[in-house]
């Protein structure tokens, strides 16, 4: 922990109100991941942060926004049940499945861990002439938060294995990997899950990153990745 | 004490959150009825411009679908999809850096939405009680907190508004929650 419980406090009230820049946001989330001294007081700042919208006018919405808001959920749940694949790099078939059901999907990605765990394990034992199968092992740790990456090019799955702090209520983990042409999201990541399965092709990433991003998730990244490994 | 009126909400929301784990759109749709209205009214308070606060609301309303498995209904369908708003209003208003200067309780020439008498009242009594204790701070308090949280500043960013220390904003905003938390405890 770099911060100091005095300088978490002064920074408390801020950050109940997703008002401190992305480096300082980490460092208290870092902090608060492990000092449990200022639970009590970051719940009142939040319960009243939580009440602050209601000082609002409600507004009478535009007519169609109601049947937007129905047909696009429409879609998306259409998308994730389908069996196709909806776009590259993004999870389908058997990954979409395996996310939306988080209590399967932990079991299912812990399965999957172990399996490249193996294979990796597999491919170091193979002498110079056997045809290994590629595996990727990245790992890095920094600020008391880790991030391994062991992904099978050929097959274009892999895993991450996290250990990162609670996320900010309000807020979620999203993964991307980070291409010539920008960060493409890998999906949003419950930090609770150890294991976290991807496929994806990550031929054209030069990096795997993690940001805080608002519940839910965002089309681009809006924070600085608090983990990055490097491929 | 939990009133029978809240008894009735948190039932409510905790069969509309088992909808959205289900997919239902009938689901989407009455947290819609419900709190649509609140939902688009912090958008366009936030964003200032309504084609983004209709956005923000549709994409609000994706995100509490997404989650719904990490939902706790205990806590409020209605907390949930507020703070989701905010967040997403104040993600585009630091993606485009700009931030929006509209004060927090103007006359709004918006008619109110088509609730029952008793929502209405009820939730203008939620919002009279927030809006007394802002009034009820300190200017330079409730400045801040209106930078911050309404407005989409980082505390430095208010900082350099207000020309004042970032150390003055932090410690005004935590007096603020401070009396808020006082306030809003005893008028609960």
């Amino acid at each position: 922990m770099t911060l100091r419980c005095q300088e978490v406090d002064e920074l408390l009230a801020p950050h109940a109100l997703d008002a401190l820049e992305p480096a300082d946001r980490l460092e208290v989330l870092e902090h608060l991941s492990e000092c449990r001294l200022h639970d009590e007081e970051l719940a009142g700042y939040r319960d009243v942060a939580s009440r602050l919208p209601l000082a609002v006018e409600a507004m009478a919405p535009p007519a169609g926004l109601r049947s937007n808001v129905v047909r696009r959920f429409e879609q998306e749940v259409a998308q994730s049940t389908s069996p196709e694949p909806a776009a590259p790099a993004r999870r389908t078939g058997f990954f979409e499945g395996l996310f939306r059901r988080p209590g399967l999907g932990y079991g299912l990605a812990a399965a999957l861990l172990a399996t490249v765990i193996g294979l990796a394990a597999w491919n170091l034992t193979l002498n110079d002439e056997a045809p290994a199968a590629a595996v990727w092992t990245h790992v890095v740790e920094q600020n008391s938060m880790r991030m391994e990456l062991v992904y099978i090019p050929d097959q274009q799955v892999g895993v991450v294995n996290l250990r990162v702090p609670a996320p900010a209520p309000g807020q979620d983990y999203q993964l991307w990997q980070i291409t010539a042409e920008g960060p493409l999201s890998l999906g949003v990541v419950d930090y609770r899950q150890a294991a976290y399965a991807i496929q994806a092709d990550l031929s054209g990433a030069t990096a795997l990153a993690l940001s805080v991003e608002p519940l839910g998730g965002s089309v681009q990244p809006t924070t600085t990745p608090i983990i990055v490994v490097e491929l | 004490m939990t009133s029978p009126d809240r008894n009735v909400i948190e039932e409510a929301d905790r069969l509309l959150v088992e909808g959205l784990r289900k997919d239902d759109s009938a689901s989407i749709a009455a947290i819609y009825d419900a709190y649509g209205a609140l939902a688009y009214g912090l958008a366009l308070r936030t964003v200032g411009a309504a084609a983004e606060a209709e956005d923000v609301v549709q994409e609000a309303f994706l995100a509490l679908w997404r989650q719904a498995s990490r939902l706790d209904p205990s806590r409020g369908i209605r907390s949930y999809l507020l703070t989701i708003v905010h967040n997403k209003a104040i993600d585009r208003l630091r993606q485009r850096g700009r931030k929006n200067e509209m004060p927090l309780d103007p006359a709004l020439p918006y008619p109110s939405p088509g609730r029952g008498p008793e929502e209405a009242a009820e939730a203008q009594s939620e919002r009279d009680s927030v809006l007394q204790a802002l009034q009820q701070l300190p200017e330079e308090q409730r400045l801040a907190v209106e930078l911050t949280y309404f407005n989409g500043f980082t505390i430095n960013e208010a900082a350099a508004r207000l020309r004042v220390p970032v150390g003055t904003v932090k410690s005004r905003l935590r007096l603020a929650l401070g009396r808020l938390r006082t306030r809003l405890v005893a008028i609960q």
